[in-house]
């Protein structure tokens, strides 16, 4: 048992960490708020540092590394706000060709199971080079010319511009009932990982600005009110944080125990942790925190998008609870 | 105890539900932060002053019907009922009159009212600076003496609605020796005086809501003072009771949004019955809430109606109302899942999420939650001060 980071994992989040804060300032992801298309050059970065093929084989253009170093990626592209079909690009890579490269961008869609009412929402359509579609028969995959889709104008992040499905046609199969389930829970388990950057790169915002901020002539944070705000914020984060790694961890080593119910534990957990501590750094700011320029509420936003995608909070507490 | 209206009061809930319902603008008026929009509200305001409907609990030579404290919440409901538009003129008429009638001159009172209760003048309302906002006595905007004048320097910031507005109520550092609660003064500042620079301020949902103030010797006369020179805390803080208590956010506004809740709790049952089924409790709640937020404010009134006064206990009001609403706009948007961008009744697209966004907001305005709970464990309950 050790639980803690690897050497090699620890870089990995170092480098990650180093190659958003140069490559995605928040200024320069900030910049895309409306755009309707993923930059092109951001996203070879991307490809670049790895974040698609690193679950790869060496043979197929990976780095043959397991979920636990991806994890510790989307983490890092959380907290950086990245934009884009991170995570379903990523699981999509060992079944479209060109989705590891950075060449294909990839939706993912879960097919509501039958007489479950439409619509889905899709997000980066007009970027994407495939969409997967996971049911019960497998993975489908379909081109997005063949998707009749509306774009949303009112979205709820500024910087991921959604699209609506009427229908989903049912598209050739490309992998089994059993791939299609993998799929679904590494993208639960690395969605997750993201939120948990996201949780974190709020906390820490309004940790700083507690420190710095003052009113009655202290520091706004030494009010037992902010410290407790803050204090709640860690606990959730560091929480959620420890669930997916051992999530990810289930993954890469299944014996210790079901991979799926870890995810769907630790989605619930970063998806709360996420949504709430962008909240909370909304009330820490005062006023500031309604306004457009600090950014706690674009984490809000892309907290509850990337959280909707889960799956509601009661959905993973159902799976959780069919498998105990 | 008795739950029931009276037969005057049922006749009059009659009379302004069926103006309300001819008159209520349809299709609903644009954005209030957008100049459109805010004109079209302004106008709005003078359609109900001139059927005697702006300011029905006010004396009637100022626009008013001389009614009391239960028929201005019956004439909330009826208003909220049919989704009328939001006030703009809310500043001046639910926060800065009630501080005009109990601090104002007659000569006061006659010049402001009137016009604020026809929408002519839309106030704002100016406490808050960079370094002062929970610290409101921290303001350090001033204003001297000057040929025989006020002479105003300094920044306010985020007054609502003041991208557009008139006049400015606010509170300006009179004695720079004095104690920080001494030795401030409210004013009134109209915003087209020279010196006066305004500035908006996007707001998280990207619309202008709010905006800065600047002041660079703008000269106000003595008749612009409202309450006693250097005594501008007491007068300010009857404001603020007003903001937080009974009068700016009444009740109709909740139960009117717990209703729509409902609704859509119903409406989405059909379609989505896995959803609805385990978010009933949570519309329940809401609903509970909403009418609890209710009762306790009929409590409040037939207090004050007997000659009560509300102090400290305007704060806890404050903490329910604020919290009350995210409740209703969170539970809202997760019965409609991925539907919250798209869909409303009235093919608007995003009203529950505009309705959030602004919620957020609750906890933040009219004095931060955290504030209001250090005032009720100090003020009402008596607990230690750290
Ligand atoms: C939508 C909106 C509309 C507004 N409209 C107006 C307006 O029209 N006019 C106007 O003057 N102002 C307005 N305000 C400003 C509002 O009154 C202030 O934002 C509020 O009082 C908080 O002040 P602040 O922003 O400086 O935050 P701060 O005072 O800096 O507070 C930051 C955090 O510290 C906490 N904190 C501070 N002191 C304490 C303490 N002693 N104990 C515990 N916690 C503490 C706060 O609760 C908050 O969480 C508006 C604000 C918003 C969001």
């Amino acid at each position: 048992m050790d639980f803690e980071l690897s050497d090699d994992e620890a870089a990995l989040a170092e480098a990650m960490r180093r190659m958003c804060q140069s490559r995605f300032p928040l200024e320069r992801v900030r910049a895309g708020e409306g755009r309707r298309v993923v930059d092109a050059d951001q996203w070879r970065a991307l490809a670049e540092a790895g974040v698609f093929s690193l679950r790869l084989a060496e043979d197929d253009g990976g780095a043959g590394l397991g979920t636990a170093h991806a994890a510790v990626v989307f983490e890092e592209l959380g907290r950086a706000l990245v934009p884009g079909p991170l995570v379903a690009t990523h699981v999509a890579a060992r079944i479209v060709k060109g989705a590891g490269t950075g060449e294909q961008l990839v939706g993912l869609v879960h097919r509501p199971p039958m007489g479950r009412v439409l619509p889905v929402v899709v997000a980066d359509l007009a970027s994407l080079g495939a969409v997967l579609v996971v049911d019960e028969q497998g993975v489908h995959q379909l081109p997005p010319e063949a998707l009749e889709a509306e774009p949303i104008d009112h979205g709820l992040d500024p910087l991921t511009p959604l699209w609506r499905l009427a229908t989903i046609p049912e598209g050739a199969v490309v992998a089994d009932a059993g791939t299609a389930r993998e799929l679904w829970r590494d993208h639960l388990v690395l969605s997750a990982a993201l939120l948990v950057g996201m949780a974190s790169a709020v906390a820490e915002l309004a940790t700083e600005y507690a420190k710095q901020r003052r009113q009655f002539d202290r520091p706004i944070g030494s009010f037992q009110a902010v410290k407790h705000l803050c204090a709640d914020m860690l606990v959730r984060a560091e929480t959620a944080r420890a669930s997916v790694h051992a999530a990810a961890v289930t993954i890469d080593q299944p014996d210790v125990g079901d991979a799926l119910r870890a995810g769907a534990g630790a989605a619930l957990l970063a998806s709360d942790a996420a949504v709430a501590n962008a909240k909370a750094c909304i009330q820490v700011h005062g006023g500031m925190g309604f306004t457009w320029e600090v950014p706690a509420h674009l984490y809000l936003m892309r907290a509850a998008l990337v959280s909707r995608g889960l799956g509601r909070a009661q959905r993973l507490a159902e799976v959780v609870a069919e498998r105990l | 105890m008795d739950l029931r209206f009276g037969d005057e009061q049922e006749r009059f809930r009659r009379e302004a539900r069926s103006w309300l319902e001819s008159n209520v603008p349809s299709p609903k008026l644009p954005s209030l932060d957008t100049p459109e929009g805010f004109e079209a509200h302004r106008a709005w305001e003078r359609t109900m002053f001139e059927a005697r409907w702006s300011v029905v609990s006010w004396p009637e030579r100022y626009g008013g019907r001389g009614l009391g404290l239960l028929e201005w919440l019956v004439f909330e409901e009826e208003y909220y009922r049919v989704q009328a538009p939001t006030r703009v003129g809310q500043n001046g008429i639910f926060l800065l009159a009630p501080t005009l009638f109990e601090f104002g001159t007659d000569e006061q009172k006659d010049r402001y009212l009137p016009p604020m209760a026809s929408g002519e003048e839309i106030w704002c309302q100016g406490w808050s600076e960079p370094d002062a906002g929970s610290d409101l006595a921290a303001i350090r905007s001033r204003a001297e003496r000057g040929g025989g004048d006020w002479v105003l320097s300094g920044q306010k910031t985020w007054c609502s609605r003041g991208a557009f507005a008139d006049w400015l109520f606010g509170l300006f550092r009179t004695d720079p020796e004095a104690e920080r609660h001494r030795g401030l003064t409210y004013f009134l500042v109209p915003l087209d005086a020279p010196g006066v620079t305004v500035r908006p301020i996007a707001q998280l949902d990207g619309e202008t809501g709010f905006a800065e103030v600047f002041f660079e010797d703008v000269v106000v006369p003595d008749a612009q003072v409202l309450g006693e020179v250097h005594e501008g805390w007491g007068v300010a803080m009857a404001t603020a009771g007003s903001e937080r208590g009974l009068s700016l956010r009444s009740p109709a506004r909740y139960t009117e949004a717990a209703g729509r809740l409902e609704s859509l709790y119903h409406q989405r049952a059909g379609d989505h019955p896995a959803r609805a089924a385990r978010l009933g409790d949570a519309v329940a709640r809401c609903l509970v809430d909403a009418e609890a937020y209710r009762l306790h404010t009929y409590w409040t009134a037939t207090k004050v109606l007997a000659g009560g006064q509300v102090g400290a206990e305007a704060s806890m009001n404050k903490v329910f109302w604020s919290e009350t609403d995210l409740a209703i706009q969170r539970t809202a948007l997760e019965l409609l899942g991925a539907d919250a961008e798209l869909l409303d009744e009235e093919d608007r697209p995003g009203a529950w999420l505009d309705g959030y966004l602004f919620a957020l907001a609750g906890p933040i305005y009219a004095g931060t939650n955290e504030i209001q709970r250090n005032v009720v464990a100090e003020r009402v309950l008596g607990l230690p001060r750290p």
